[in-house]
């Protein structure tokens, strides 16, 4: 009790999106907002969450539902704050675009999706094509939005080998190295990022994030 | 010296954890068995007149795969996950040389849609009739010496295939009667299904494939709600047709933070347990060995895809030892095998287990 007392309303949102908690958060992103709080306050707090969420999971401290009802508190949450991020946000703070999806032939897209909004939470603006996703549309959607990182999952030895052709496919068109590459998903390791010439490799979503950062040359953010 | 049983008999001893002559092997070859014919996948999951399931290509590749491989139990068709999501109306795509897959799900969109629905008649339903008709092929040609199991998917695997697993999965955290009624209908599905391959000829068991019943998609908690209760019925189920059933759930099921769900689930009244990969089977013998027949054990992604055959044999020698004494153990792969895996690295698993799992063993030195 004397705890909660205490707790400000940025811890409260922290532990609604750690907890996964659906029923209080859009109350304590009003209360925020109402007390002052800029959005991108609120969205330091709650990526902060997400990065706790993905740590626990690595650890095995939580299981897969757990991570996706903290991803969806987040996402619902990211909605309302959304606008006011708009208009404080200048385009420069954004850490770096991101190209996602699970290769052609796989439809395990669990992971990718724990990926992409930890990216997000992160501060990368992210384009997820879903699963089941062509060499070219990688590609094409790539250099379409100007993106610094494709992202690839794949959790079948059967289709990871389509990550070799987005790569060959980037060289053809003269933007490997311009366009970097991270692959992932249980298949995939260094030894075979390093064979097929992809950038980095990341073995979680929380690692993800910090391949990502490392990629743009940035260090990553950890507040509080 | 034990006598020289057939294929069906040692996996029957094996599984009821018995000392068998050999330690059997079930190779559980979903898709595999394509390779081994050449045919496409379209050309049997859906190579029939308007699109339905090609039972006698499904039959030829399944008794094909035994004859050259030479393991003692086969699932009685290819097998493939869109099935029940087909016969409610969900789409699947059938690439020429991969794994078919769910493309929409039946009710992926609008799950109040099941209300609607009636269990399905699988002698009529979708792609189903073709899928008997090869266990009826495959048992009147292989039956009376090889195991054919049963394979299907477990309760909450086989709704998420209808719904989605994601959605379902929120389903079950956040809109609870949703999920009870998808995963209800896939358990009369089940029982259905398990009661029409008998009749097809299916001699062995029942094999519940369940990647989504364990802690690898659910929580602990999850897993006793939604999963367990339904094996318990569909163990009751199966064992009054006179069948034993073998549960497959995905996790780390001997990290001590998931281990008391392998004794509820062998409270369900299951006869074996394969554990999928990065779990401890030395472990698992020692722990649930003389209450359950442990099946698994060849590491997929790291021995059979990759090989090369030595490195399979070894595996198979070191399972041998950690988990065949005194019986009750069926070698498998980590999970299902599929197209694309190289032949001969089953054989070297099939191979492997006969040569080195003679009772009584001599595996040491
Ligand atoms: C759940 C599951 C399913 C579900 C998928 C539901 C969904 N919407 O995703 C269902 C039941 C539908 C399914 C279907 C199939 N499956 Co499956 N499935 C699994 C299982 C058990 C867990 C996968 C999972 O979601 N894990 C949880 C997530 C969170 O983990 P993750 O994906 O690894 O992601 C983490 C990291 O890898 C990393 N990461 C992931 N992507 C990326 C990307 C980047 C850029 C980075 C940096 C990091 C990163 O971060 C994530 C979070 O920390 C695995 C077993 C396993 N151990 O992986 C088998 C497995 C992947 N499946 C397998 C198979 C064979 C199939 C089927 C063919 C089965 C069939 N009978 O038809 C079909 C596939 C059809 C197709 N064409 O795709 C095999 C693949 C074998 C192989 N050849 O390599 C596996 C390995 C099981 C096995 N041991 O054999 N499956
Ligand atoms: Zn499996």
């Amino acid at each position: 009790m004397g705890q909660h007392f205490m707790q400000s309303v940025l811890e409260k949102i922290k532990d609604a999106v750690v907890n996964g908690d659906m029923e209080n958060y859009q109350t304590l992103i009003s209360d925020a907002l109402k007390q002052g709080h800029s959005a991108q306050k609120i969205l330091d707090s709650m990526s902060y969450a997400m990065a706790i969420v993905g740590e626990k999971y690595a650890e095995g401290d939580y299981y897969l539902p757990q991570v996706l009802v903290s991803a969806e508190v987040f996402t619902k949450a990211l909605e309302i704050i959304e606008p006011d991020l708009k208009k404080s946000i200048s385009a420069t703070s954004v850490k770096g675009k991101i190209v996602i999806g699970v290769v052609e032939g796989d439809i395990h897209d669990i992971g990718k999706k724990l990926v992409a909004t930890l990216l997000g939470a992160a501060g990368f603006e992210v384009y997820d094509l879903g699963k089941d996703v062509r060499i070219e549309q990688f590609v094409d959607t790539a250099i379409e939005k100007n993106a610094n990182i494709i992202g690839m999952s794949a959790l079948m030895t059967t289709t990871m080998g389509g990550m070799e052709k987005v790569v060959k496919l980037l060289e053809e068109k003269g933007m490997k190295g311009k366009i970097k590459t991270m692959i992932g998903g249980s298949p995939i390791t260094q030894e075979y990022a390093e064979k097929i010439g992809a950038d980095a490799y990341g073995e979680s979503a929380q690692k993800a994030v910090q391949v990502a950062s490392k990629l743009m040359g940035i260090g990553v953010l950890v507040n509080d | 010296m034990i006598e020289k049983m057939t294929s069906l008999e040692r996996a029957r001893v094996a599984l009821n954890r018995g000392v068998p002559d050999v330690v059997p092997v079930f190779s559980r070859d979903l898709t595999f068995p394509l390779d081994v014919v050449n045919y496409t996948t379209p050309e049997v999951c859906r190579g029939g007149p308007n699109g339905a399931y090609n039972g006698e290509k499904s039959a030829r590749a399944v008794i094909a795969a035994q004859k050259e491989l030479g393991h003692d139990v086969c699932v009685g068709s290819i097998w493939d996950l869109g099935l029940s999501s087909d016969a409610y109306g969900g789409i699947t795509d059938f690439p020429e040389q991969g794994i078919p897959m769910v493309k929409v799900p039946a009710f992926g969109e609008r799950p109040e849609k099941i209300d609607e629905m009636s269990p399905l008649d699988f002698r009529k339903d979708g792609r189903y009739p073709g899928v008997l008709k090869s266990y009826e092929i495959v048992s009147k040609e292989i039956g009376n010496r090889v195991g054919i199991a049963v394979n299907i998917e477990g309760p909450v695997t086989e709704a998420s295939m209808m719904r989605g697993t994601e959605k379902l999965v929120f389903d079950m955290m956040i809109h609870p009667d949703i999920a009870k009624k998808i995963i209800d209908l896939a358990t009369t599905n089940i029982k259905g299904f398990i009661k029409d391959c008998i009749e097809g000829g299916a001699n062995w068991a029942v094999f519940l494939a369940s990647s989504n019943d364990g802690t690898e998609i659910l929580t602990p908690e999850l897993m006793r709600k939604y999963s367990l209760p339904n094996i318990t019925t569909i163990v009751e189920h199966a064992k009054k047709l006179g069948y034993p059933v073998v549960f497959h759930p995905h996790g780390i099921f001997t990290d001590p933070r998931n281990s008391q769900l392998v004794d509820e689930s062998i409270a369900t009244g299951i006869a074996g347990f394969q554990f999928a990969e990065k779990n401890d089977f030395k472990l698992a013998k020692e722990k649930w060995g003389s209450r359950v027949c442990i099946l698994g054990g060849v590491d997929i992604a790291t021995a059979i895809l990759p090989g090369p055959v030595s490195r399979i044999e070894d595996e198979v020698k070191l399972r041998l030892k950690e988990c065949a004494s005194g019986g009750g153990y069926i070698v498998m792969a980590s999970c299902s095998l599929h197209r694309k895996t190289p032949i001969p690295h089953v054989k070297a698993m099939v191979d492997a287990t006969h040569r080195y799992g003679v009772y009584p063993l001599h595996l040491d030195g």
